[in-house]
């Protein structure tokens, strides 16, 4: 891997064909996951009415650097063709890390999308931690739809753990 | 051209071009454009003062399922116009909605969440530009050639960002198909 300590490319401009981190602006780069769960939502579990995503980013204070400190979470998508759910949301995380490392509900400060969705704290432990996990409406079909997801803060976390997908049929946490 | 694997840059990085992000996010980079039109086609000028009071624009993506498929992807647009800001752009729309028999499905501006007057609306090209019909997508602005950006970015399909040149026009509406 190449590391170099600055880089001004006086000509045309960059392609990345892997992603771009500007962690400098303590951003993650926007990772895009399918609303497809399965490959086929031809099991009930699959079809139903909601995409659960578990994040790589832990939902505890437990994790170094989260502390106290909020982030933003950050949701851009859609599903299906004619787009009948669209998500464009933003929510603060960890807002309740100051002592009690209790999860402080969805927090969803701005939502410009026609969804309601959900983000909650895994049950379980998912590499060591609690995982930030997202609910978003989608129809129970395997359409086409995609969904963008960026943070905003705590940057060293955004490959902490894989990411995954789940079709439910409710918005009650599943991971 | 220098061709890097995995590349970490522990200072700054400055791009005197754009970024072209074609892995996993699949977003273009923002395209700047200005709203001032002189002369227009119809021979009216912002910089004469008998411009329109509608911007519009004709994007390099394709508005064909021949090439795009049946599947959608988001147009986003951000912008101001003039000194005072009068008009501030912030929408995005959901393209390709009715792939599936390459009729264009309306403006399908999914979110708009400026507080100005800013009257987007999204359309198909009527003419071909370089074998397809286009994207285009008009705004409101003052007639005159006063500052005033206006950002434009989509995503997915980002290998179409530079498949034909940009335009704009004026017009005395934004439904009104100038392309």
């Amino acid at each position: 891997m190449a590391t170099l300590t600055s880089l001004t490319n006086t000509g045309g401009g960059i392609q990345a064909t892997g992603s771009v981190h500007p962690l400098g602006n303590n951003q993650t780069s926007w990772y895009r996951l399918y609303h497809c769960a399965d490959g086929t939502d031809t099991n009930p579990a699959y079809a139903g009415g909601w995409l659960h995503i578990r994040t790589p980013y832990p939902a505890t204070n437990e994790a170094g650097g989260i502390g106290w400190n909020p982030n933003i979470l950050e949701v851009v998508g859609f599903h299906t063709y004619e787009g009948g759910y669209t998500h464009d949301f933003k929510a603060i995380l960890n807002n309740s890390g100051y002592g009690d490392n209790t999860w402080y509900g969805s927090q969803i400060r701005v939502n410009d999308g026609n969804t309601s969705p959900v983000v909650y704290q895994s049950a379980v432990a998912y590499g060591s931690y609690k995982r930030v996990c997202i609910a978003v409406p989608k129809v129970g079909c395997c359409c086409v739809g995609w969904i963008w997801i960026r943070f905003w803060n705590n940057v060293g976390y955004r490959a902490d753990y894989p990411w995954a997908t789940v079709g439910r049929a409710n918005n009650t946490a599943f991971y | 051209m220098a061709s890097l694997v995995d590349t970490t840059v522990t200072g700054d990085l400055t791009i005197n071009g754009q970024t072209y992000r074609t892995g996993n996010s699949n977003i273009t980079p923002w395209y700047q454009l200005n709203h001032c039109v002189c002369p227009s086609s119809d021979g009216t000028s912002d910089c004469i003062g008998n411009g329109r009071a509608y911007l519009h624009v004709r994007t390099p993506l394709p508005a064909d399922n021949v090439v795009m498929g049946w599947n959608p992807l988001i147009l986003e647009v951000v912008g101001y116009h003039t000194y005072s800001g009068e008009y501030v752009h912030d929408f995005k729309a959901l393209l390709n909605t009715n792939g599936y028999d390459n009729t264009w499905y309306g403006s399908q501006i999914k979110t708009n969440s400026s507080l100005t007057t800013s009257n987007p609306y999204v359309y198909r090209s009527t003419n071909t530009y370089g074998s397809y019909k286009r994207v285009c997508f008009a705004v409101n602005k003052i007639s005159c050639c006063c500052t005033g950006a206006l950002w434009v970015r989509w995503w997915n399909n980002t290998s179409y960002f530079t498949d034909y040149p940009w335009a704009t026009e004026t017009a005395d509406t934004n439904s009104f198909q100038r392309f």
